[in-house]
């Protein structure tokens, strides 16, 4: 997916320190940078724009046009879960994004398994007879995403497997699961609140596990979805519970009780992260 | 001596005929090949309207006797269009080669309503090209039919 040139210089930038990439930084006319763990490392060499444009092209495949919508809504998902946010010059028309180009930076998101990361959750879950829904916040980039993929695999495995439909409006919670036997129906690129009013009606779900609650939208969909006794779990961006139950969109949420359980997350200097359970009565 | 002579111009009267015939065999198959990959386009464009199916699908989806029977589709399946169009398969006129090249350049480098408006413009010049090519066959069907046998005779005619 890399430039022979850029990706030379990220395998020595790991050689000479151990750790896993996380993510990539590509921006025209700057250095690359990669994130290990909590870090970010210069690798030392300034991207080229044909070598930018190599990146975008080879994250679509060849055929940009495909992911059109995507790239409007400033990422491009490749396969493998591979997520990359790209920003660039828009071309605006009556005030919305009518196309994207001069990409200029790349981040690509490496995704990562972690067995094992959900396991206090579930257990808390189970505790509690699976009756909660829950709320994963936490800073970007630390592992929301991470933590309801193993979730998943938690709920919608084994011999109580619950039914579990994955609204996967950027294709990253079924990433690097899709061999899994998995008692789970993935609504793939589906705007978030549509896709969780068509799981709602159609899948019969037990559960259903969507990222980033972002809009009023979304808030609406996910309230309408759980009064139909579906249990919800979705993520948001939050440092602390009181910021997560502050946010617009789910401040309405978490007024009325309808999130009793809120998994924080947050990463050590190693990059290891931890999860911080809370749950109301 | 007269014998031989006979059969000489035999031989050459045959292969003039045969150059003729293959000739307007291949502008044909020129004509043909235009026709096929401007279908090949007009695919793409309706696939990329309603699907936005990715380039390596709608190769892999797109069938076509004539291309497939040159072995055009084969290379286009496993190795883009750029490739194929590089392996020779297909006789091409020069101005539908240019038109190709810069049409796989081009393509899947854009945003949906760009590369529809490309497919567009190039169905449009690919048809411009058939028409000219068909009007030029047209034009010299009778060169390429008369013209080497009655060179040949000529030919014999002068050596007897």
């Amino acid at each position: 997916m890399l430039p022979v040139r850029l990706a030379k210089a990220a395998v020595k930038t790991v050689a000479l320190r151990s750790g896993r990439i996380n993510e990539i930084r590509i921006r025209t006319g700057r250095p690359l940078f990669v994130t290990m763990g909590n870090e970010s490392v210069s690798c030392g060499v300034i991207c080229r724009p044909d070598e930018t444009a190599y990146v975008l092209d080879k994250l679509c495949g060849g055929s940009m046009y495909s992911h059109g919508d995507t790239i409007r809504e400033g990422f491009v998902s490749a396969p493998g879960g591979i997520r990359a946010g790209i920003c660039g010059r828009a071309v605006t028309r009556d005030g919305r994004i009518d196309a994207v180009t001069d990409v200029t930076s790349i981040m690509i998101r490496i995704p990562q398994r972690a067995p094992g990361a959900a396991d206090s959750l579930f257990d808390l879950l189970g505790s509690r007879g699976f009756c909660d829904n829950a709320l994963v916040y936490s800073l970007p980039g630390v592992g929301k995403t991470t933590l309801l993929r193993e979730l998943i695999c938690l709920l919608a495995s084994g011999g109580s497997a619950r039914r579990v439909a994955v609204v996967d409006t950027r294709f990253e919670l079924g990433a690097g699961i899709e061999d899994e036997p998995l008692n789970a129906d993935f609504l793939l690129g589906y705007p978030r609140g549509k896709g969780i009013e068509i799981a709602t009606r159609t899948m019969a779900p037990q559960f259903i596990v969507c990222d980033e609650i972002a809009s009023s939208d979304d808030a609406r969909a996910v309230e309408e979805a759980a009064s139909s006794g579906v249990r919800i779990i979705a993520s948001i961006h939050a440092g602390t519970i009181d910021e997560a139950r502050a946010s617009p969109f789910a401040s309405r949420l978490t007024d009325n009780g309808f999130f009793t359980v809120f998994a924080g997350l947050s990463r050590d200097g190693d990059g290891r992260y931890s999860a911080e359970l809370t749950a109301d009565p | 001596m007269t014998a031989v002579a006979a059969a000489g111009s035999a031989v050459l009267l045959a292969s003039s005929l045969f150059l003729g015939y293959s000739t307007l065999r291949v502008k044909n198959a020129v004509i043909r090949n235009t026709r096929s990959l401007a279908d090949l386009v007009r695919f793409i464009r309706s696939d990329i309207t309603y699907f936005l199916t990715p380039l390596d699908g709608l190769f892999a989806a797109f069938a076509d006797e004539n291309l497939e029977k040159e072995g055009f589709s084969a290379v286009l399946r496993a190795n883009g269009l750029a490739a194929a169009l590089d392996s020779g398969t297909l006789v091409l006129s020069p101005g539908t080669e240019k038109i190709m090249r810069e049409f796989a350049a081009a393509i899947g480098k854009g945003l949906r309503d760009g590369e529809i408006n490309l497919c567009d413009c190039t169905v449009e010049r690919l048809t411009a090209e058939e028409e000219r090519l068909r009007e030029e066959l047209e034009k010299r069907r009778d060169v390429y039919r008369f013209v080497p046998p009655l060179g040949a005779l000529f030919l014999i005619l002068c050596l007897m």
